[in-house]
């Protein structure tokens, strides 16, 4: 086995209902290194953290998944609810956009860390209690005594996001998805986060898979990346190569839409057009209404993957660079 | 805690003598006659002069308002017109029935309603929830004399395995006698260690208890089921899930404290309003409970033992909605933060 911690290959997620099926997720293909943070981005609708829910398996009965999840190793799609179980927890973690909701606000946040590490390791309460406190220390809470009988509604929402990832850092998982942990906190506070996410993944040898909307953070935080649009990855690579040299339109207009100070109102870019209708099947490139390098045969045919740089891929047909082959695909390159 | 307890309990206070100046008024307010009750037929003018001065009639109405506050605040409620008995000792003696059947039909309807409605929550539109929710409309909507005379008919009638009504076989009440410490059945019979008694006590509860709580059963099972489908799609369920806690757990712990509140409030007022008596089931199963008791005081305008109902029935309803506010004091953070 490679050394990847989550692997996702041909990942499709169809919503059945009565009148029409949504199908969330295209074809999505993306993986995670041992070691590495990956940020996954893309707008609000285009199935980031449907495919993160799916990785845990917790996307629930009605939705219809396929393709293949694997979690170190761990198929994860059609597995039985007790076998899922053994692996969250205890291999996957996962902490939420509102650490003001993620939380029971009806026990203390220190019963429910170390619930969430009994529940996946077996030790003695009095080992776990201990492992709490020295987790609140690592993710730096103050006073992790006082903290660990506090209620949510005595704290702030940084201190609740690192009672999050004290949560997921106490279970030592190898994988950490993190679901937009910054979008709901202050600037200042979400640059703490991230600078304590970045130590902690050298420290304790963990993998993020860190979804954002913000290409900011994922410039400071990120190894690589990958952006989603209409269910599907568009592009992916070293954060380095992805955002010095775009290689799909999606991504620079992402990129264009970065406001830097400044800046004057006039100056606030957009992406015109919107996210197609998930529910009737998209012929060609997904992006092709919205783009402005379109040309005839966006609207005809989907467009192949092609390796642009030695790791970077797109999906574009404008795009340069050879077409990715499947056994590069086996071989473990996307 | 000690401020939360001292204003609920100033508010309880304002509230009865709030009751005692409307019950008061209207005691004064409403036709009819309690010399005339009192005195029955063609008094002479002496017994109606020595009862108008008992009663106070001719003195200003503060003064005679002043004369039942301070009454009331001994504990002493007068006398029933009709029964001639101190009006506490009635009450006292028909509230313990009452208390008897009441308790454990509230007792009962937690017990069945609340694990019931975690069910249909978690099999939301399936099977089991359909279920519930049939006999949830079904419970809501049979009239309770009907359900109470289909279960005689069904458990007296056709099987005969239990009783028709009244609170004990009277063959059983004469041969064994047993003091009436709490007034409860149940349990006198039980420290007297009359077997024999307390067997019958029990069977004589069984159709007054199911009657009592269909309805309450109902409206439990329904506000368990909707709270705990809106607690469910919380957040925090889906952290548990996350961190891979099973599900049991989730439900039985986590999710139903957070439906404790709108839970607690529901069985509080269900039972406050129980403890008023059913007078539909007393008089089905011939419950010598206060309903019946409150019927028959208002139609023979005895006032003294409405008055005194009223103002006992205030305070125990009042005492239930204070140990619910205790309640939630206990079993949500948020309160006490403040």
């Amino acid at each position: 086995m490679s050394d990847k911690v989550l692997e996702i290959r041909n990942l499709n997620v169809t919503f059945p209902s009565l009148e029409r099926n949504v199908h969330a997720i295209r074809n999505c293909t993306l993986h995670v290194n041992r070691g590495e943070i990956l940020g996954l981005v893309g707008e609000s609708g285009s199935g980031k953290s449907v495919t993160s829910m799916a990785a845990l398996g917790l996307l629930g009965s009605s939705a219809r998944v396929k393709g293949n999840i694997r979690v170190v190793g761990r198929e994860i799609i059609d597995r039985s609810e007790a076998e899922l179980q053994e692996i969250r927890g205890r291999k996957v973690a996962m902490i939420f956009q509102n650490p003001f909701t993620a939380l029971n606000p009806f026990f203390q946040v220190g019963r429910q860390v170390m619930d969430a590490l009994l529940n996946s390791h077996f030790m003695s309460k009095e080992e776990a209690r201990k492992r709490v406190f020295q987790a609140f220390k690592d993710v730096r809470l103050p006073d992790p005594e006082i903290a660990f009988n506090r209620y949510p509604h005595q704290m702030s929402g940084g201190q609740l996001q690192r009672v999050m990832i004290a949560m997921a850092l106490v279970c030592e998982p190898e994988l950490l998805i993190a679901d937009e942990p910054t979008t709901a906190l202050d600037v200042t506070v979400q640059a703490q986060i991230i600078l304590l996410l970045r130590e902690l993944v050298a420290k304790k040898n963990l993998s993020i898979l860190f979804i954002t909307h913000d290409l900011g953070v994922v410039a400071a935080l990120c190894d690589r990346v990958a952006v989603m649009y209409a269910g599907m990855v568009v592009e992916s690579g070293p954060v380095v190569d992805v955002l010095a040299t775009p290689s799909h339109p999606y991504t620079s207009a992402l990129m264009k839409t970065v406001p830097a100070l400044g800046q004057t109102k006039d100056d606030l870019s957009y992406i015109p057009g919107q996210v197609p209708d998930m529910s009737v099947p998209i012929i060609g490139c997904a992006f092709a209404e919205r783009c402005t390098k379109v040309s005839e045969v966006c609207h005809k045919q989907a467009p192949p993957r092609r390796a642009v740089l030695t790791d970077q891929f797109s999906f574009c047909h404008n795009a340069s660079g050879p077409v990715a082959l499947d056994e590069i695909v086996a071989g473990g390159r996307l | 805690m000690i401020k939360y307890v001292a204003q609920r309990l100033a508010l309880m206070i304002v509230i009865l003598a709030g009751v005692m100046v409307v019950t008061f008024a209207l005691s004064r307010v409403l036709p009819g006659s309690p010399i005339e009750m009192m005195l029955g037929h063609r008094p002479t003018q002496e017994q109606i002069d020595l009862a108008r001065a008992k009663l106070h009639v001719d003195e200003p109405i503060y003064t005679q308002f002043s004369y039942y506050v301070a009454d009331m605040v001994r504990g002493d409620f007068g006398e029933s017109l009709r029964t001639g008995r101190p009006v506490l000792e009635d009450v006292l003696e028909r509230m313990t029935a009452t208390f008897e059947v009441t308790t454990l039909a509230v007792i009962l309807v937690v017990l069945v309603g609340v694990p019931l409605g975690v069910l249909s929550a978690v099999k939301q539109n399936h099977l089991v929830d359909h279920g519930a929710r049939s006999f949830s409309i079904a419970g809501m909507a049979l009239p309770v004399f009907l359900i109470g005379m289909m279960l005689q008919m069904l458990f007296y009638g056709e099987l005969s395995w239990l009783p028709l009504q009244g609170r004990m076989n009277s063959e059983i009440l004469l041969d064994y006698e047993f003091p009436r410490v709490t007034g409860l059945y149940l349990i006198d019979t039980l420290l007297a260690g009359q077997w024999l008694a307390f067997k019958s006590a029990a069977a004589h509860l069984v159709l007054p208890v199911l009657t009592l709580s269909i309805a309450s059963l109902a409206v439990v099972t329904r506000i368990t089921r909707n709270t705990m489908v809106e607690v469910l799609a919380q957040d925090y369920i889906l952290t548990l899930k996350a961190y891979g806690m099973r599900k049991r757990r989730i439900y039985f712990l986590y999710a139903l404290k957070a439906t404790l509140i709108p839970m607690l409030t529901v069985i509080g007022l269900t039972y406050g309003f129980m403890l008023g008596g059913s007078v539909v089931v007393e008089y089905v199963f011939d419950w010598p409970g206060l309903g019946g008791y409150v019927v028959g005081a208002i139609t023979k305008n005895d006032f003294p033992a409405v008055m005194g109902v009223t103002l006992f029935l205030s305070t125990i309803y009042l005492s239930v909605n204070l140990v619910i506010d205790l309640l939630y004091y206990l079993v949500d953070p948020r309160l006490r933060a403040t």
